[in-house]
């Protein structure tokens, strides 16, 4: 013989028990994994030593804010060519054959090197010496490299 | 043209064979050979209707061609890499991206599956040819699912194909002739405010972020959460400082990569209703992102309704039953699992021991999983030794299993959608599909505009499938059967029946002619207030149709004459020659999800799984030896007689799941009375219904989301649902609380997985033999009868119908005159569903945007009677039957005539509920309630009032039909230039580009 009835007596936790069974569940996980937990521990106070976890937390609190001066910033016609200009260089990287920079690098160091050297005599070439030096196999080798370098790049910038 | 013959084509100088009346698009891409085609990316909507992209042209016999609008022909030659194709589609991807942003990767669309992002990407899109132009319209957020963006939509015009020619509401269309196309909704209103059904197939059709589920906004991406003020800046960085598509696209491709570990995809079967939809699920933690269907889906396709696609809040509602209660004295009190069960355990062990086996009565649900009803059955059956089970089906649909049986010897489906969409005639009887099966209705509605298909509709109320019939036919209320049997007549009088196919395969042709000689034009005339031109109209008809599938459902069922009814139409089938080939057959239209599914696995007082009579000797001892228990031969009682019973004494406690049985049950007044008598009643549910207010012991279940299992639907057709979300708080599977129960009796189960339930409901029921969880994963259904290699059948009766001497059987019935309360009872009351809300609405009601669109029921009135009453919309009434009354308010509509009213039955407050009205009459032969057999009196209350219905509720719409998206319309603007027109005067030279590979 039961009437319909609509009340529920929700046994509600008080507060007390509720965090005495949060706080259990909180220290079965932290046993769990008491190594990682440990090294963590460890972790976070050399970021605090080095005042790094304050600056974090600056940071997160005024995420908003940051992001959009962030933003004013960034969204700049210079920002956007810098940006640019270094996508380029990275893309210019990427299609260089290693071989040949290297060669290259190798070929530039040493010219230093012997730049250097020579500048220290503080010698003088003439027009006729110019003309003498060009016969050196060394330097036309360079010279050569030099106009078939120009010749691609002119070409390089025809299709372009 | 003859299909499946094959083709000899060359592409990129090879050769392969493809199938005729295959286009080349299609054909290129079972090759396995991409070519781009964002808006042939939905198969439903027909590969080479929309033409709107232009990003598949290809060269064809040296011509620029569209893949998708031409069909291949003998030694066709096709190249898709020349660079005339690239140039083309490079042209066509220009222009779109003239019309789209692309910031992948703070976009919520970036999911894998965007196709805009597909093209471009594939298409290699290193810059913007066209600078992207914002339109001058703001986004429309009106509307509480999804958005349209302009900025973002491409005019693919996809949405408008799905809205126009699948959903068939009409609602979406381009208006190509303004200076900046979009999309508008009915004459350019606010979504809210259009005629919009809320489907969700525009959402789930668009090919990029242009529509998105409100749901999924700044909640998919990693970044998309940011907000507006840093977002948009960021937006404009990436595009200026982009060096070309690709970086972005790979950027974009890692985050999209990032998202599927914190959004999971799980297929689910949908809950609403019994067309059996399946579609992918999104969530991310225990919050839902959307439904996202797939046109592999067997039963949908791309297709849902309001409740599919965006009624599933009820799973994180704060009132979900989240641990067991116990009545103790005026109050429900928590308790643990462990005491619920003993309590149970000893209660009912105590009933059992003092009454006897069938003193306690359970009831199972058709909103739970075969293996839950599979195991509930075996629970009563083995272990409390009774056969009082029953489902809800009993409500509905068991007169017209009943009746099928009785004619073709199967309680189903005769075949599937496919069959009903290529009919040449549909005849919907005492059905309202486009409310109760929205998405089946879609196929009849398609078919209906598109493809010839002609409609009957009878019906009292003119719903929407009767507004596009070719026919609406309204006669008296419960006189189907009389029509029905007199247009047989009228037929076989007129020697228009299928004599052959009676001959060899219908027995009792002689004794059912005999038994139509009542049935004459004249009576039926008299007796259905229908004219004898418009019967012979219907018979013609019908004679003409080459196949014909007739529909129906609880406008036939819930009736005193139900069955008779069932079987009058499927008598008229048989006559008509129209069962077991393709595009014919009786389609009872299941109202729950897995109303077939309960029936099937045996939660019916007489029936075994799959069946089989319980009074059978054979047949239990196989149950017997594989369950280690003796079973009971006597049939138990339904859910109609279990109410009887408790009222006489005779079941004293009762365990019911998920049923709403204290409010959809008919004349409740009754019911509750019965409840009170109880001694000992247990309810488990996911809410705290009206029926556990009358309970000793509550249980939580855990929803469709939460667990493992099949469905069955209205074709037969099994369906794997997967687990999404854990169950909340301590709810569990029903089969779990099923299993520990039984265990607390010590009956020792042991299932695992819902996979073992169903592996033993295999082993021992014949028609399910070769069903399996292997056999189901993914989108793979199976359609019973399954035999034991995994073949199954979704056409019936091809070769033999379902007796013993594979004929069927020609079934006479009389006209049973409906019920009539008495002549102080003047207004005939109608009632069922309405298209937003799902049974007494515990589920949909919690939906905000479902409740936005419909808050309340309301009771509609023709504009004849309400001016007669002197009332309008919003009036407040009290409607009285012999047992009980209710208050509802008005809508004045011209659906309903004369003294006729419809009252919605979705109601979670008994004030509203329209069973205080209805009776315990009943179908004579299968107990179903005659809810749609009741007159009452109607008293204003107020003669006006607030409306029921919202203004923005899509039933004060405006729908635009058209033929679809009219891309004609498009290529008529003067600045349209057709891209092999703009190659050409670009001077692209023929012939291969300069290439490394």
């Amino acid at each position: 013989m039961a009437k319909a009835i609509k009340q529920i007596d929700e046994s509600i936790l008080t507060p007390d028990q509720q965090q005495a069974s949060d706080l259990n569940e909180i220290l079965e996980k932290l046993t769990e994994n008491k190594e990682s937990i440990l090294i963590l521990l460890e972790i976070i106070e050399e970021l605090h030593k080095f005042g790094i976890l304050d600056i974090t937390k600056g940071m997160l609190r005024t995420r908003h804010e940051l992001g959009i001066l962030a933003m004013e910033e960034l969204d700049k016609p210079t920002v956007h060519d810098l940006v640019k200009s270094g996508i380029s260089t990275f893309n210019f990287f990427t299609k260089v054959d290693p071989d040949q920079l290297n060669t290259l690098l190798n070929g530039a160091s040493e010219g230093l090197k012997n730049s250097a050297e020579q500048s220290q005599k503080d010698e003088k070439l003439g027009l006729w010496g110019l003309a003498k030096s060009i016969r050196d196999p060394d330097v036309n080798r360079s010279i050569t490299t030099m106009i078939h370098f120009l010749q691609g790049m002119g070409q390089g910038m025809k299709t372009k | 043209m003859a299909a499946g013959k094959q083709l000899k084509i060359t592409i990129n100088e090879e050769q392969y064979s493809v199938n005729n009346g295959e286009t080349v698009f299609e054909a290129v891409r079972n090759q396995k050979i991409y070519v781009p085609g964002i808006c042939s990316t939905q198969p439903d909507l027909g590969i080479g209707v929309i033409q709107t992209c232009d990003t598949c042209f290809i060269e064809i016999n040296g011509e620029l061609k569209r893949a998708c609008a031409t069909k291949v022909e003998d030694g066709m030659e096709i190249k898709t890499q020349s660079n005339n194709v690239k140039e083309a589609q490079h042209e066509a991807m220009s222009r779109i991206l003239e019309n789209h942003e692309l910031y992948c990767t703070v976009c919520d669309n970036n999911n894998g599956n965007c196709e805009v992002h597909n093209a471009a990407e594939y298409l290699e899109v290193e810059h913007q040819e066209y600078a992207f132009k914002a339109k001058p319209y703001p986004a429309d957020n009106s509307h509480p699912f999804y958005r349209y963006e302009p900025d973002q939509c491409i005019l693919c015009g996809l949405c408008v194909e799905a809205c126009q020619n699948l959903q068939v509401s009409e609602v979406l269309t381009i208006d190509w002739e303004r200076n900046a196309p979009r999309v508008i909704w009915d004459n350019d209103v606010p979504i809210d405010e259009s005629s919009c059904v809320s489907c969700g197939h525009c959402v789930s059709v668009c090919p990029c972020n242009a529509l998105m589920e409100k749901s999924m906004l700044g909640e998919a991406g990693y970044m998309t959460g940011i907000p507006n003020d840093v977002l948009e800046p960021m937006i404009n960085l990436t595009k200026e400082v982009e060096p070309g598509y690709r970086e972005i696209l790979t950027i974009s491709n890692i985050e999209a990569t990032m998202r599927k570990d914190r959004i999971e995809r799980t297929k689910t079967v949908c809950t609403y209703c019994g067309v059996g939809c399946s579609f992918e699920v999104w969530t991310k933690d225990r919050e839902i992102l959307k439904i996202q269907p797939d046109p592999a889906a067997p039963a949908n396709g791309v297709s849902t309704c309001v409740k599919g696609k965006f009624g599933w809040d009820f799973v994180n509602s704060e009132e979900r039953l989240t641990t067991p209660l116990i009545r103790k004295g005026e109050r429900f009190v928590e308790a643990t699992w462990e005491e619920a069960l003993s309590l149970m355990a000893s209660k009912m062990t105590d009933i059992k021991e003092t009454h006897g086996n069938d003193s306690i009565g359970f009831i199972a649900s058709s909103k739970c999983s075969n293996e839950e009803n599979y195991l509930f059955q075996k629970l009563a059956r083995s272990v409390f030794g009774t056969n009082n089970i029953d489902n809800c089906s009993r409500y509905c649909q068991t007169p017209a299993s009943t009746g099928l049986m009785r004619t073709v010897g199967i309680g189903g489906d005769a075949g599937t959608i496919e069959d009903i969409e290529s009919s040449e005639l549909v005849l919907v009887v005492g059905a309202n599909p486009a409310e109760s099966h929205p998405v089946l209705a879609t196929r009849i509605k398609r078919a209906n505009k598109l493809f010839n298909q002609k409609l009957i509709v009878f019906d009292l109320r003119e719903n929407e499938l009767a507004q596009r019939a070719d026919l609406f036919i309204s006669p008296k209320p419960g006189t189907d059967l009389v029509w029905l049997n007199a247009i047989a007549k009228y037929i076989i009088d007129k020697d228009w029946h299928d004599t052959d196919f009676i001959e060899k395969r219908v027995n009792n042709f002689e004794d059912f002619v005999d038994s139509l000689d009542t049935y004459t034009l004249d009576y039926a005339e008299d007796k259905t207030g229908l004219s004898k031109e418009l019967l012979i109209k219907v018979a013609t008809i019908i004679h003409e149709a080459k196949s014909m599938c007739a529909l129906w459902a609880m406008g036939v069922t819930q009736h005193k004459g139900g069955t008779d009814t069932s079987t009058a139409i499927s008598n008229l089938l048989l006559v008509t020659g129209n069962y077991g080939k393709p595009g014919t057959g009786g389609y009872p239209l299941r109202g729950h999800n897995n109303v077939q599914g309960a029936s099937d696995f045996g939660t019916m007082p007489e029936w075994l799984p799959g069946y089989e009579s319980i009074e059978d000797d054979k047949i239990r001892a196989r149950y017997e030896e594989a369950w280690g228990t003796t079973l009971p031969k006597e049939p138990g009682y339904n859910n109609h007689e279990v109410v009887e019973a408790i009222q006489d004494g005779k079941v004293k406690a009762m365990y019911l799941f998920g049923e709403e049985m204290g409010l959809v049950d008919s004349n409740i007044n009754y019911v509750h009375t019965a409840f009170e008598k109880l001694d000992f009643f247990v309810v488990q549910d996911i809410f705290f219904s009206k029926t556990a207010q009358f309970a000793d012991v509550v249980l939580p279940a855990a929803p469709s989301l939460e667990k493992d299992g099949t469905f069955t639907n209205t074709e037969r057709r099994i369906q794997r649902f997967h687990k999404a979300l854990e169950p909340l708080g301590e709810s569990k599977p029903d089969w779990e609380i099923f299993q520990n129960f039984a265990n607390k009796l010590g009956a020792n189960w042991n299932y695992k997985h819902p996979g073992e339930i169903m592996d033993e409901a295999a082993k021992l029921s014949p028609i399910f033999a070769g069903v399996s969880y292997s056999r189901l994963e993914g989108w793979n259904s199976q359609v019973w009868p399954v035999n034991k290699d995994g073949s199954d059948t979704p056409l019936l009766y091809e070769k033999e119908f379902g007796f013993e001497d594979g004929k069927a059987r020609l079934f006479a019935v009389e006209w049973t005159p409906p019920y009539e309360p008495g002549e102080e009872y003047d207004l005939h009351l109608n009632n069922g569903r309405i298209l937003e809300h799902f049974h007494e609405g515990n589920m949909t009601y919690r939906s905000e945007g479902i409740s936005h669109k419909v808050p309340e029921p309301w009771l509609e009135v023709s504009p004849e009677l309400a001016s007669k009453r002197g009332i309008k919309t919003g009036a407040l009434v009290r409607l009285k039957s012999p047992y009980g009354e209710t208050e509802i308010r008005v809508w004045v509509t011209e659906q309903v005539k004369g003294k006729q009213l419809y009252f919605p039955m979705h109601s979670m407050e008994e004030k509203s509920a329209v069973n205080k009205l209805t009776s315990s009459y009943h179908d004579k032969d299968t107990h179903t309630p005659n809810y749609k057999e009741m007159d009452v009196k109607m008293e204003v209350i107020e003669p006006s009032g607030p409306s029921p219905i919202p203004e923005i509720n899509h039933r004060f719409g405006n729908p635009q039909p058209q033929e679809g998206v009219e891309v004609e319309r498009k290529w008529e603007r003067e600045n349209f230039t057709p891209i092999p027109e703009f190659i050409k005067r670009k001077g692209v030279e023929h012939g291969e580009s300069d290439q490394a590979n």
